[in-house]
C-alpha cells in the first residue's frame, strides 16, 4: 500500500465570508463552521475562535485536536466510517494542512481536563501551542447525556476537520511525501538483511471517555490485527478519549503517529518495517489476556525481529503493556516499550502501575506529576470555572488572575506516550 | 574560606569497639577521625571541621539520640554532612540514613552517605538523601571513599550531579527536554537493541525477589509442617538475645508437648510493633494453639517440635537469605515436609 | 459474578447482577475487593485501576469479581489488588481527593456506570472455570 502525502502549510488561519485556502493562509466563514457543527441538533451552540503561537491566549477544556485532511480522487475518504463511508484508506493521494488543528472546546463532564497555553511555559509542552489552531468552543443542549455529548463533540470536531480538509482538494501541495508498505511476503523479500520490525499500537479501550475507533468500529471489541502503516495517516484510528489529557492520543497525535514516521524513516537503512499491529487495552482481565496473546501470536506470524509497543493512558494500561512487552520477549522478539510516569509531585514514588524486569528496553515521555505555574493569559478561549476541579489541580489552584499551579498532566498532550514530545525523565 | 563538612559515624569506626561498646552515647571532636581521615585529604576546598560519634545501640534505641546528634552537628554550621559509609550494617545504616534525612530536611544541605545495595536503609532513605552505591563490607572502604568524597565535592561546587554518573541511587524523577523526540529515542534504541549494541533504558523497571511457589503438598494429613516466623517470637527472657531490630541471628526452640503458648513463657524480641497482643498470646504470632488441634484432628500429619524465629525489622536482606537457607536446611534435613512461615 | 461497588449509580440502575454496595470511598473498595480476593478466595474479573481518571480524583470504583470460591487464593489478583491499593496510596498522599459538588459527583458516577457497563458487555458470559 502506497500513499501520497500532500502537505499544504497552514501560515495563519483568519475569519472570513468565504472558507478558502490561499497563499498558505486558511479563510474560514463561520457561518459555514456553524452549519456543519449546528446539523446535529444535541448542540445549541458553537463559537469559533483563532489562537496563534505566541498569543498570549489560554484554551480549556480541550477535547480533541484534529489535523484537516483529505483524499484527493479517489472514492475514499478521510475518517472512514465515522464522517466518511467505510471503505479502505491508505493508498493515492491525501492532502494534509500542516501546521494547524481543529480544537474542540467544551465541558463534556464537570471535572473535564486539558490545557493549551499558546505562549509561556505551559506552551513547552503542548504540541499544540507550535500550531495555529482553529478552536470551536460547543455547547450542548440542556440536559444532554455524557456519552451523547461526547459522541456529538467528536464528530463535530471531524466534520469540521474533513470540510476543511477538502478546501484543498485543488491544491499544489507545499512538499509531497511519500510512504510505502508491500504485502507480508513482498515486503520481507524487499529487505531481506534487515531485520523485520513492527509497531504495536496500543489504543484506549476502557469505556465511555476512553474509547477509540478503527474504522467506525469501537476498538475495545476488536481481536488485535494488522493494519498498512498508511491507514493510519488517513484517519482509520480516531479518538473518543477525553480522561488524561496529558496521555492520550488526540486524533492528530494517530494521523501524525511520530513512530509510524520515525520508523519509516529507517525503513531499508537499519530496519524492514513490516507493519502496525492494533491492539486495545481493556478492563476485563480476560480481554488483556487474549489480546496480549493474539499480539504477540501476529508478530511472530509476521517473522517479526523486534517490536515497538506504545500505550496510551494511566493505570490498567500499564498492565497490557507489560503483558505485550513480556509475551513478545517470550518469543524472542526483541522489545522497546514507551510509556509515562506518575511519579508524584516530588517525583519519589513508584512510577508504574505494573512493572517487569523483561521491559528493558523503556522510553519516558515524563512524570506526569511534576508541577508547573502557569501564568496568567490575556485571553481565553473556552471556560475556566472547571480548573479548581481537573486532574492535576490543587484546591484553589487557579487565582482570581487566571494563574494557575497544576500538574503537567492538566496540559493536553505533556507526556504522550506515543514519543511526540522532546521530553523524558531521568533519575537525579 | 574552604567549606565546613560534618562526619557522623558509629563506635566502631572511631575505633571505640564492636557490639559491646554498641551503647556509646553520643559525642563530637574537632577534625577528623577514622574514615574521615581518608575523606579529608580528598574534598576540595573543603574539610571535615568536626566528627560526630554514636553507637549504634544508643542511636537506635534511645528516643533522645536524633536531637543529640542534630545539636552536635549543628554546632559546626557545616555546608555538608558526610555519614558512614555504612555498607552492610544495618543498625549503622539506619542511623547514617535516619541522621542524613533530617539534615537534608531541616538544615536544607546536602547529606552523602554510602550503603551497599540490601541495607535495610538503603531502600527507606534513597530518596532523602544521596547514598552512594559502596560494597558490603569495610573491605570496599577504598572504593568507598573517592565515590563519597566526588559527590561531596560536586555537591559543595553547586554542580549537577547524575546517579549514574556519580554512582547513588536515584533519588527522585525529573523531567528534562531532549533533543529529539520519544519516538526517534525509541526506534534508536529498538535498533541497538536489535543489533546488540549498547542502549540506555530511560526507565529502569524495579526487580521485585520474586519466589515462584512450590507444588502443593498432595496429602496434608500426612505432613509434617514447621512454623518459622519474622515475628521475633522467642522463650521469656530472649535466651540468644535476638536483636529488636537489624537481627544478626535466628533462634530455634521448642514446642514440644505444647498444645498453648501461654502468657509470660513467651514473648516478641521484636522492636517494629506494639508488641501488647503478641506478649499476651504468642499463639497469634505463632499460632502452635490451632496447629496442634489441626494435628489432633487429623488435618496435618504432624506439627514439628521445633519453631524458628529472626526478627524482621530492618534487617537486610543478605542475612534473611542466609537465615532462610540455613533453616531450610536444617528442616529439610530434619523432614519437614512444608512451613507455614507467620510475619509481623 | 459480583460487583463491588460504591457508585450508587452501579447499585440502582445495573439490572440482573449481584451488586456488592460498599459506603465508603475510592480506598475502601480496594480494601474490601482485596478481603475478598484473601478471605472468600475469589478471582479479579477486571482491572482495578480501569479508567483513565486518577484515583484521587474520582471518588467512585467498580470492580468485578468471580464469586466463586476457588481452592486457593489467587495470586495474580492478590498482585493486581495490591499495586493498585499502592498505587491509590500514591496519589492520595500527594493530593487528597477533593471535595467534589454534587454535580461533579453525578459525572464521575456517570463514566464509571459506563465503564461497567462496557465491561459487562465484554464479559458476556461470566466464567465459570477460574
Amino acid at each position: 500500500m502506497k500513499l501520497e502525502v500532500g502537505e499544504i502549510q497552514i501560515n495563519d488561519i483568519q475569519i472570513a465570508d468565504e472558507s478558502k485556502i490561499s497563499d498558505g493562509v486558511l479563510y474560514v466563514s463561520e457561518q459555514d463552521i456553524k452549519d456543519i457543527v449546528l446539523e446535529d441538533e444535541r448542540f445549541a451552540s458553537v463559537s469559533i475562535d483563532i489562537a496563534r503561537p505566541g498569543d498570549k491566549t489560554r484554551i480549556t477544556p480541550v477535547k480533541d485536536a484534529i489535523e484537516p485532511r483529505a483524499k484527493v480522487d479517489s472514492t475514499s475518504g478521510v475518517f472512514p466510517g465515522v464522517v466518511n463511508k467505510v471503505n479502505e484508506v491508505g493508498s493515492g493521494r491525501t492532502n494534509a494542512l500542516k501546521g494547524m488543528a481543529v480544537l474542540t472546546v467544551g465541558e463534556i463532564v464537570g471535572f473535564q481536563e486539558g490545557i493549551v497555553d499558546m505562549s509561556g511555559p505551559g506552551a513547552d509542552y503542548t504540541p499544540f501551542s507550535k500550531t495555529n489552531n482553529l478552536c470551536l468552543v460547543i455547547e450542548p443542549v440542556d440536559n444532554l447525556e455524557g456519552h451523547a455529548y461526547e459522541e456529538a463533540a467528536r464528530l463535530a470536531g471531524l466534520n469540521v476537520a474533513k470540510f476543511l480538509g477538502e478546501l484543498s482538494t485543488e491544491l499544489e501541495a507545499d512538499e509531497v511525501k511519500t510512504y510505502e508498505t508491500l504485502p507480508i511476503f513482498e515486503q520481507a523479500a524487499q529487505y531481506p538483511d534487515l531485520p523485520k520490525v513492527g509497531y504495536v499500537y496500543m489504543l484506549q479501550t476502557q469505556g465511555l471517555l476512553h474509547d477509540t475507533y478503527v474504522y467506525g468500529t469501537d476498538a475495545k471489541h476488536i481481536v488485535p490485527t494488522i493494519l498498512y502503516p498508511t491507514e493510519v495517516m488517513d484517519g482509520a484510528i480516531i479518538s473518543g478519549n477525553c480522561v488524561s489529557s496529558c496521555d492520550k492520543n488526540t486524533t492528530f497525535h494517530h494521523l501524525n503517529n511520530p513512530v509510524i514516521h520515525d520508523l519509516y524513516a529507517r525503513h531499508g537503512k537499519d530496519i524492514n518495517f513490516m507493519g502496525v499491529i492494533i491492539t486495545n487495552e481493556a478492563v476485563y482481565l480476560a480481554d488483556k489476556e487474549r489480546s496480549s496473546d493474539m499480539t504477540s501470536k501476529l508478530a511472530e506470524f509476521m517473522g517479526l525481529d523486534g517490536a515497538l509497543v506504545t500505550q496510551e493512558g494511566f493505570g490498567n494500561p500499564d498492565t497490557d503493556l507489560i503483558m505485550n512487552c513480556r509475551k513478545l520477549e517470550a518469543k524472542g522478539i526483541t522489545t522497546v516499550i514507551t510509556t509515562d510516569e506518575y511519579a508524584g509531585q516530588d517525583g519519589a514514588s513508584q512510577p508504574l502501575a505494573d512493572a517487569d524486569v523483561a521491559a528493558d528496553a523503556v522510553v519516558t515521555g515524563g512524570n506526569a506529576n511534576e508541577v508547573i505555574h502557569l501564568p496568567a493569559m490575556d485571553k481565553l478561549i473556552g471556560m475556566y470555572d472547571f480548573v479548581d476541579k481537573i486532574a492535576g489541580g490543587f484546591d484553589g489552584s487557579l487565582k482570581e488572575n487566571g494563574e494557575i499551579t497544576v500538574e503537567i498532566q492538566a496540559i493536553t498532550g505533556a507526556t504522550n506516550e506515543l514519543g511526540f514530545n522532546k521530553m523524558s525523565a531521568k533519575g537525579q | 574560606m574552604s567549606k565546613k563538612v560534618v562526619h557522623y559515624i558509629n563506635q566502631f569506626y572511631a575505633g571505640i569497639g564492636g557490639e559491646e561498646e554498641a551503647g556509646t552515647a553520643p559525642f563530637k571532636e574537632d577534625g577528623p577521625k577514622g574514615p574521615g581521615m581518608g575523606i579529608n585529604p580528598q574534598l576540595q576546598d573543603a574539610e571535615i571541621v568536626g566528627t560526630v560519634v554514636c553507637g549504634d545501640d544508643y542511636f537506635n534505641e534511645k528516643d533522645s539520640a536524633l536531637n543529640e546528634v542534630m545539636d552536635m552537628i549543628k554546632s559546626y554550621d557545616p555546608d555538608l554532612v558526610i555519614l558512614g559509609p555504612a555498607f552492610n550494617a544495618g543498625r549503622y545504616g539506619m542511623a547514617c540514613g535516619k541522621i542524613g534525612a533530617t539534615v537534608m530536611e531541616e538544615l536544607d544541605i546536602p547529606a552523602v552517605t554510602g550503603l551497599y545495595e540490601e541495607n535495610p536503609g538503603t531502600d527507606i532513605y534513597r530518596t532523602l538523601l544521596y547514598v552512594t552505591r559502596v560494597g558490603d563490607s569495610a573491605v570496599a572502604m577504598r572504593d568507598a571513599i573517592p565515590t563519597i568524597s566526588n559527590l561531596a565535592n560536586k555537591l559543595l561546587a553547586g554542580e549537577d550531579v547524575d546517579p549514574a554518573v556519580d554512582a547513588y541511587h536515584e533519588r527522585f524523577r525529573k523531567n528534562y527536554f531532549t533533543e529529539k523526540r520519544g519516538s526517534e529515542r525509541a526506534v534508536d534504541m529498538l535498533v541497538a537493541k536489535l543489533n546488540d549494541e549498547e542502549f540506555k533504558t530511560e526507565f529502569v523497571m524495579p526487580d521485585f525477589d520474586r519466589v515462584d511457589p512450590e507444588t502443593a503438598i498432595e496429602d496434608l494429613s500426612k505432613a509434617t509442617i514447621a512454623i518459622v516466623t519474622s515475628g521475633g517470637m522467642v522463650p521469656a527472657g530472649n535466651p540468644d538475645r535476638i536483636e529488636s531490630s537489624s537481627a544478626s541471628k535466628f533462634g530455634a526452640y521448642s514446642i514440644e508437648g505444647l498444645d498453648d503458648l501461654v502468657e509470660g513463657e513467651w514473648e516478641t524480641a521484636h522492636g517494629g510493633f506494639d508488641n501488647t497482643y503478641a506478649n499476651e498470646d504468642a499463639d497469634r504470632v505463632i499460632p502452635v494453639d490451632v496447629m496442634r488441634s489441626m494435628e489432633k484432628d487429623g488435618i496435618i500429619g504432624k506439627l514439628y517440635d521445633t519453631f524458628y524465629s529472626t526478627v524482621g525489622n530492618g534487617t537486610s536482606v543478605a542475612n534473611s537469605k542466609a537465615y532462610g537457607e540455613a533453616i531450610g536446611k536444617e528442616l529439610k534435613d530434619a523432614g519437614v515436609d512444608a512451613v507455614l512461615l507467620t510475619s509481623t | 459474578m459480583r460487583i463491588v461497588t460504591n457508585n450508587p449509580k452501579v447499585n440502582k440502575e445495573i439490572e440482573g447482577q449481584k451488586i456488592y454496595f460498599i459506603d465508603g470511598d475510592y480506598g475502601d473498595v480496594l480494601e474490601t475487593t482485596k478481603e475478598m480476593i484473601i478471605d472468600e478466595r475469589q478471582v479479579l474479573l477486571s482491572h482495578p485501576l480501569s479508567g483513565s481518571i486518577k484515583p484521587n480524583e474520582t471518588f467512585y470504583k467498580s470492580i468485578f469479581l468471580n464469586s466463586q470460591k476457588s481452592e486457593y487464593v489467587d495470586l495474580y489478583s492478590l498482585e493486581l489488588i495490591e499495586s493498585a491499593q499502592a498505587t491509590y496510596n500514591k496519589f492520595v498522599a500527594d493530593k487528597a481527593t477533593p471535595k467534589w459538588t454534587e454535580e461533579i459527583l453525578e459525572d464521575f458516577q456517570m463514566v464509571d456506570y459506563h465503564l461497567v457497563e462496557a465491561t459487562l458487555t465484554r464479559i458476556q458470559i461470566p466464567p465459570n472455570y477460574l
